[in-house]
This record gives structure tokens, C-alpha cells and sequence, in this order.
């Protein structure tokens, strides 16, 4: 009588044995002792430990996740855009423009011009986010109005962040902006009612300005503005280059800026 | 932070929180990978396929499964597509002979770590057929249907091929069990 074939013993590990296997397994201790140290070692196998890859094996998938774009060593936030990182990012983008906006406004207008009640408000909001300190009709007040699209040039995941920084200003509007920061995360519902509201303020902003504001004599100010919001859809258009609201916002400052370039180009010396 | 939570971020590229994600359950990929590969460099190229895949099909992660064994899955089929990518590659090339290599130390059944590094050592020996089949199935724990259809072949074909690919590691483990392979009268 042969003893039974290691393949026999490998598949008796897993099956039961015929009558054939049992008799033969009954009677012959080798082949119940292979049998058990086989099922030992298919034991052992199944419990090998989990193994560590090389101390450099992250940079290597890092520098190629890198090359793929689908991570910005730069940034925290990779290229992987879900629709509620574009509602951000266009939020982030509107928040930045309709505050720029509404501090050049500020800059250029006086507190005697009679303007609507939204507007004036956002007058109010935007003067006092620029800077307590200073009176509205001051010089001060035109360079700060700069300084809240320039924060944008950092980089685009801070641009993506703006509304953070332009909502710390103790205005009405920062709950609504402040929901938008990626560390307190919301729905998409609510970022949309964000970026809506928003919208509509910069734009009845907008309608403010170009119905009753009167022809300003500092358009290098106006400008340096529309500067800084070319820099902050630029930056948002970073993170959502297809997105065609940022995109409409881009080319519509870009527009502006130009016609103003134009404009101040076009002014004689005598009214400097 | 959960790994739903790293999930979450992940799939907006918040480029910590994926790492984070590699630092969880790296170990888990490489293991799979580095049993299958038998080779240290070939499982690094397999493992770093696998993460960039993963990567890249986060966005569409649902969640239907746990992530860890989503990513496990991934790292199965990167490395099985890297094999069969290596074999085109070689099919062309003149296959040397393999050398004789000296068989497992014997050890004890009381000396578990070393067996177990016996057994790592054993497999990274088998051919690379065998090597998979005993991988997915006695230290993966996936069934003869799962197998067939990673493999493209029959369940029962995965069985059959268990069976002998458990016969051979035993000859790697134990030469003496030579013996055992039918060609010694059992003295009953």
C-alpha cells in the first residue's frame, strides 16, 4: 500500500476525505502527521503578518501622484475636484470679488451719496472691515481696499480659503461665508444658498456703482481694484479652470481693467 | 480621524489626508503585493501602481465597501496585471534554466516566528503560477470562484492548482516529505 500523494493530503486540508482517504489516513500515522503539518502550515499562511514597504516608498508614489496631477505638493487641496469643492471655490471667488468690490466702491464714494439700502450696507461692512482705525474718505482706505484681493496671491488653496479671512471682519455676512471653510464642512444645499447670496450681493453692488456713483478723481485706486480681483478669479480659476461662473467673473474684470487702463492712459497730465 | 473622515478629504485631495490613508493600510497593500511578486523591488512597482490607482478612483469611492478592502482588491489587480504585463514582456525572451536551490531550513512546529519566515521564504520560492494561487487563497482568503475570476480561469482549475502548489511548497519546506509523494510502500 503507497502512501498517499502530498497533492491528496493538500486537497484533504480543505475537503472531507472519501472513504478510501479515511481508511488509508486510519491506519498510517506518517500520512496523518503530513496532513496535520500541512494544515499547519496553511494555517500559518493565513495568518502572515502584514508587511512594511521601504522608508521611501511614499516620496516615490507622492513625486508620482505629483506628476499625474492628482496632488499639489504646494497645497493641501489636489486637483481631485468633487462639485462641492467647485461650489467653494466659486463661492471663495464670488465672496472675494463682491468684498472687493464693495471696498472700492467704498474707496471711490463718498458717505454723501444717497445709494440704496443694500449697497450702503455693504459700504458700511466692507469700510468697517478694511480698517477701524481709519475714516472712510481717507487715503488709507484705497490702499486696504487693495489689500483684501492681494491676499489672494498667496496661493490658490488660501484663495480657496479667502472667505475665511474676508469673513473674520465681524460683519453680518461672515456665518454665511464662514460655512464655506473646508474645516467646517456643509452640504452642497448650503453652499449653493452661500455662493447665491453672494451673487446677488456683489451684483446689486455692482448696480449700485455703475447707476449712481459719480465720475471719480482717483482711477489709479479704481485700478489697483480691479487688479486685485483679476488676481482673485485668476486664483480661483486655478482650482476650477472649466467652472464658467469664475470664468465669466474673470473675463468680466479682465474687461474692466483694461477699459480703465485705457482710460487713465487717455487722461491728460492735468488731472493728476 | 476615521478613515471615513480621511475619505472624505482624500477625495477633495487634501494631499494629508491621503496620506494618512497610505500610512493606514499600507502595510496590508504590501503584503498582498509582496507575496504575489516574490521580488522586494517588482512588489515596491506593484504597490506604488496600486496606490496611484486607487488615487485616482477615489473620487468615485462610494463607500459600498470598506476602504480597506476596496484598496485591497486594487492592490490584488495591480499586481496580477503587472504579472501578466511582465509576462508579455519576457514571453519573448529565452527563459533560463533555474538553478537548484537548497530547501528550507527545517523548523519546528514550536518555533511560529520562524516558520513563518520560513514560509514567506518558501513562497517567494514557488513559481509564480503556484505562488498566486496559494497567496489569494490560504493567505488572502479569497474562494476558487473569486481566484478563477481574477485569474480568468475555472474554479475548479484554481483547486486543482492549490492542491499542487501546496504539494510543492511542502517540498520546499521539507525535502523528507519526498517520501511521502507515493513512491514509499506504507507499512501497514
Amino acid at each position: 500500500m503507497s502512501h498517499l500523494s502530498l497533492e491528496t493530503i493538500a486537497r484533504l486540508v480543505d475537503e472531507q476525505p472519501s472513504p478510501l482517504d479515511n481508511a488509508h489516513l486510519t491506519g498510517c500515522a506518517a500520512c496523518r502527521a503530513e496532513l496535520e503539518d500541512m494544515r499547519s502550515d496553511v494555517a500559518s499562511l493565513g495568518a502572515l503578518a502584514e508587511m512594511q514597504p521601504s522608508a521611501d516608498s511614499w516620496n516615490r508614489i507622492e513625486a508620482r501622484l505629483e506628476a499625474e496631477g492628482l496632488l499639489h505638493s504646494s497645497t493641501h487641496i489636489g486637483p481631485a475636484k468633487t462639485r462641492s469643492y467647485t461650489l467653494l471655490a466659486r463661492a471663495a471667488a464670488v465672496a472675494a470679488i463682491f468684498m472687493s468690490g464693495a471696498l472700492v466702491g467704498h474707496a471711490l464714494q463718498s458717505s454723501k451719496i444717497d445709494t440704496p439700502q443694500v449697497a450702503d450696507n455693504t459700504t458700511r461692512d466692507a469700510g468697517t472691515t478694511v480698517n477701524p482705525n481709519t475714516t472712510t474718505d481717507s487715503p488709507m482706505a484705497t490702499s486696504d481696499a487693495n489689500a483684501t484681493p492681494a491676499d489672494s496671491r498667496r496661493s490658490p488653496a488660501e484663495s480657496a480659503g479667502g472667505p475665511v479671512r474676508l469673513a473674520a471682519t465681524g460683519n453680518a455676512r461672515r456665518a454665511d461665508v464662514q460655512r464655506n471653510t473646508p474645516s467646517e464642512p456643509e452640504s452642497e444645499a448650503a453652499t449653493l444658498r452661500s455662493l447665491r447670496d453672494a451673487e446677488d450681493r456683489y451684483f446689486k453692488a455692482l448696480q449700485k456703482y455703475s447707476a449712481g456713483s459719480p465720475v471719480t478723481n482717483d482711477p489709479t485706486a479704481r485700478l489697483a481694484a480691479l487688479e486685485g480681483i483679476v488676481l482673485t478669479t485668476r486664483a480661483a480659476l486655478a482650482q476650477a479652470p472649466t467652472d464658467p461662473v469664475i470664468n465669466g467673473y474673470h473675463l468680466t474684470a479682465l474687461a474692466q481693467r483694461d477699459a480703465m487702463l485705457k482710460q487713465i492712459k487717455g487722461t491728460p497730465a492735468t488731472s493728476w | 480621524m476615521t478613515d471615513q473622515d480621511c475619505i472624505r478629504k482624500a477625495q477633495d485631495g487634501d494631499q494629508a489626508a491621503i496620506r494618512e490613508l497610505y500610512e493606514r493600510h499600507s502595510p496590508r497593500v504590501y503584503a498582498v503585493v509582496r507575496r504575489l511578486a516574490g521580488d522586494d523591488a517588482l512588489a515596491e512597482d506593484w504597490a506604488q501602481e496600486a496606490w496611484v490607482r486607487a488615487i485616482r478612483a477615489l473620487p468615485g469611492f462610494r463607500g459600498d465597501a470598506q476602504f480597506s478592502t476596496w484598496i485591497h482588491r486594487i492592490a490584488v489587480n495591480s499586481a496580477l496585471h503587472g504579472r501578466r504585463w511582465r509576462e508579455r514582456r519576457t514571453s519573448r525572451e529565452i527563459t533560463l534554466p533555474v538553478a537548484h536551490r537548497e530547501t528550507e531550513e527545517q523548523v519546528t512546529r514550536a518555533d511560529e516566528p520562524m516558520l513563518r519566515l520560513t514560509l514567506q521564504r518558501a513562497l517567494d520560492r514557488l513559481p509564480e503560477g503556484m505562488r498566486q494561487i496559494v497567496v489569494l487563497h490560504d493567505v488572502q482568503g479569497f474562494t476558487h470562484e473569486e481566484i478563477g475570476s481574477l485569474l480568468g480561469i475555472a474554479a475548479g482549475t484554481s483547486k486543482s492548482q492549490l492542491f499542487k502548489a501546496r504539494a510543492h511548497l511542502r517540498r520546499i519546506l521539507r525535502p523528507e516529505t519526498e517520501s511521502l509523494n507515493g513512491e514509499e510502500a506504507c507499512h501497514i
